[in-house]
C-alpha cells in the first residue's frame, strides 16, 4: 500500500513535467467554456460570488441587528475574509471530484496525463479566486484593514490551499469517476462542511479546549483562519499559539499525499475502460 | 532488420464486467475480487519494424480496437509489456480534445499541445494544417459553428501533419467528400513512402493489399495469423 502511494505520487509529478503551457491553455479554456455565449463572459465567474457576498452583507450588516461583531470584528469583515477562501475551497472540492468524469474524453480518447485534468480544473477555480481576492482586498483597505506586512502571508496560504485541495482531488476525482456515489457523497457533505468550518463563526473562540483542538482537524479552518491572520488578525503563520494547528495540518497534508497517490495509482489504468 | 518501433510482449487485456453500479462501488474496496472478466486480448506478441505497413484484420470483437487503443496509449495492458517508440498519430478519434468554443486556429495549438508538441513546432506546421483542412475563413471561427465534416477535416489535417513516426488508421473512418478523401489517401501514401510505420485496420482485401505488405489476423483476442496479406485474408474468409 505504501509503495503504491509513493509510485502514484511520483507518477503525478512526472506527468506534470513540461506540461505547464498545455495546462494553462486548458484552465483558461475551462473557465471560458463555463460562460460561453455570455456577453460579459468570464466576468460572471466574479459576479456569482460577489452577489452572494452582497446578500450576506445585507443579511448580517443590515438585516439581523445585534450580535454584529465576531471576536471584536464587524461580522461582515469577518465573514468576507472567510467566505472568499471558502468559495475557492468548495469549488475545488466539488469541481475537483467531478473533473475526470466531466473531461472523460481526455481519458477515453487521447493519451493524456490524467492527473493534469485535476490541475487545470482547479487552476481555473484559482483564477476566479485571485479575482475575488482582489475585490476582498479593496473592500478591506476601504474599511480600514491594512495594508500590512501580514497581508503578504496570502502568498503562503493561497498556493498551499491550491495544492492541498489539488492533492485531495487525486483521490476524489478517480473515485468519483469510478462510482458516482462518491460524487454524490461529496456534494451531500458540502453544506455540513460549510457550517462546521469557521466561515460564519470563530473556531478559535470555543470555550471547550477539546472542541477547540478538534476544530484544528478540519483543514478548511487552517486556510480560513489563515486568511484572517493575514488580512484582519495580523498574526504570523508561525505564531506560537497556533503551533498545534500547524502540526496537525501538515500531518494531514502528508497523509493526504499518500492517500491521493495510492488511489491515483490504483485507478488510473482502469479509468479508460470504465468511463 | 530495421529498428523495432512497436513491440507487444505477451500482452493480455481484461475488462471487468460489473453486474451493476453497486458491484462497481464494492469493487473499489475488494480489489475486483470475484468480478467477472472479459479477456479481450490473450497473450499477444508481435513486433513491428520501422517503415513497415501492417494491416490488422479480424471480425467485430476480435480485439482490434483494444489493440489500437493500447498502441495509442489510451488503454493499458493487464499483463505483459508494450513498447512504442515514436510519435503516434491516430486517425481514430479525430475530434477528441477539441474545444468547441475556441477557433479552428486556436484548436490547432490546443490539439498540438495535447499531442505533445511545443509552441514552435505547432507554428511550423500551422500553415500546412490550415491549407490541408481547407476551411477558408472558418479557420478563425469557433469550432462549434463547424459542420461535422469540417470538424473531421480539421482533425484529420492536424493529426496527419504532426510528422508522426507511426500512423494508426481505421478504415471505417469517413472524412468528408470524395475530393477530400482522395487528398487523405494521397497524403497517407506520401507518408508511407517517406518511411513511417503504418497500422491499418480494415475489412477489405483490396485496401489492405494496396497499403500493406504484412497482415495480422486477430480472432477471439489471439493472433490467428501473422504474415502475408493474401494468406491472412484466406484464413479470415475460411473461418466463417
Amino acid at each position: 500500500m505504501r509503495i503504491k502511494a509513493v509510485d502514484g505520487f511520483l507518477d503525478i509529478i512526472g506527468e506534470h513535467k513540461g506540461q505547464s503551457k498545455k495546462i494553462w491553455v486548458l484552465a483558461k479554456n475551462n473557465l471560458i467554456k463555463k460562460y460561453k455565449g455570455a456577453v460579459m463572459g468570464p466576468i460572471w465567474a466574479l459576479i456569482k460570488p460577489s452577489f452572494t457576498l452582497f446578500i450576506l452583507w445585507f443579511a448580517f450588516a443590515v438585516g439581523i441587528r445585534g450580535g454584529n461583531s465576531v471576536s471584536g470584528y464587524p461580522r461582515f469583515i469577518f465573514m468576507l475574509s472567510g467566505y472568499i477562501p471558502w468559495f475557492f475551497i468548495s469549488e475545488a472540492i466539488v469541481g475537483g471530484a467531478r473533473s475526470i468524469r466531466q473531461n472523460s474524453q481526455f481519458v477515453t480518447k487521447l493519451s493524456f496525463p490524467v492527473s493534469n485534468i485535476m490541475t487545470f480544473c482547479n487552476l481555473s477555480s484559482l483564477i476566479t479566486h485571485l479575482g475575488m481576492s482582489i475585490i476582498m482586498y479593496v473592500i478591506l483597505i476601504i474599511v480600514g484593514y491594512g495594508p500590512s506586512v501580514y497581508n503578504l502571508q496570502f502568498f503562503y496560504y493561497m498556493p498551499l490551499m491550491f495544492i492541498f485541495f489539488l492533492v485531495l482531488s487525486w483521490a476524489t476525482a478517480p473515485l468519483s469517476a469510478f462510482s458516482r456515489d462518491f460524487e454524490n457523497l461529496i456534494n451531500a457533505i458540502m453544506t455540513g462542511l460549510f457550517w462546521l468550518s469557521g466561515i460564519f463563526w470563530d473556531t478559535y473562540d470555543l470555550e471547550n479546549p477539546v472542541l477547540k483542538t478538534l476544530m484544528y482537524i478540519n483543514p478548511i479552518n487552517y486556510f480560513i483562519n489563515g486568511y484572517r491572520k493575514s488580512f484582519i488578525y495580523e498574526v504570523s503563520i508561525f505564531d506560537g499559539n497556533y503551533l498545534t494547528e500547524l502540526a496537525i495540518f501538515y500531518a494531514e497534508f502528508i497523509l493526504l499525499i499518500f492517500v491521493g497517490g495510492h488511489f491515483y495509482k490504483k485507478l488510473r489504468k482502469i479509468l479508460p475502460d470504465i468511463l | 532488420m530495421s529498428e523495432t518501433v512497436i513491440k507487444f510482449d505477451h500482452v493480455s487485456k481484461e475488462y471487468f464486467l460489473y453486474k451493476n453500479d453497486k458491484a462497481r462501488f464494492k469493487a473499489i474496496f475488494t480489489n475486483n475480487r470475484g468480478v467477472k472478466r472479459h479477456q479481450a486480448l490473450k497473450d499477444i506478441s508481435f513486433e513491428v519494424h520501422r517503415g513497415e505497413s501492417v494491416g490488422i484484420i479480424g471480425r467485430n470483437g476480435a480485439g482490434k480496437s483494444t489493440l489500437l487503443k493500447m498502441i495509442t496509449g489510451v488503454s493499458f495492458a493487464t499483463s505483459g509489456e508494450i513498447t512504442v517508440n515514436g510519435k503516434v498519430a491516430a486517425l481514430l478519434e479525430l475530434t477528441a480534445g477539441f474545444s468547441f468554443d475556441m477557433t479552428g486556429r486556436e484548436n490547432i495549438y490546443l490539439k498540438g499541445y495535447l499531442l505533445g508538441l511545443e509552441d514552435s513546432e505547432v507554428r511550423q506546421i500551422e500553415d500546412d494544417i490550415v491549407e490541408f483542412a481547407n476551411l477558408g475563413e472558418y479557420i478563425d471561427q469557433p469550432v462549434r459553428t463547424y459542420s461535422s465534416g469540417m470538424r473531421m477535416r480539421l482533425g484529420f489535417a492536424i493529426n496527419i501533419n504532426i510528422q508522426p513516426d507511426i500512423l494508426v488508421i481505421d478504415e471505417a473512418l469517413s472524412v468528408g467528400d470524395a475530393d477530400f478523401r482522395k487528398k487523405c489517401t494521397d497524403k497517407i501514401k506520401e507518408l508511407r513512402n517517406s518511411g513511417i510505420t503504418v497500422l491499418f485496420v480494415s475489412h477489405s482485401v483490396n485496401s489492405v493489399s494496396d497499403t500493406c505488405d504484412r497482415a495480422i489476423y486477430l480472432s477471439g483476442g489471439k493472433i490467428e495469423y501473422d504474415g502475408t496479406v493474401e494468406e491472412a485474408f484466406e484464413r479470415y474468409n475460411q473461418k466463417k
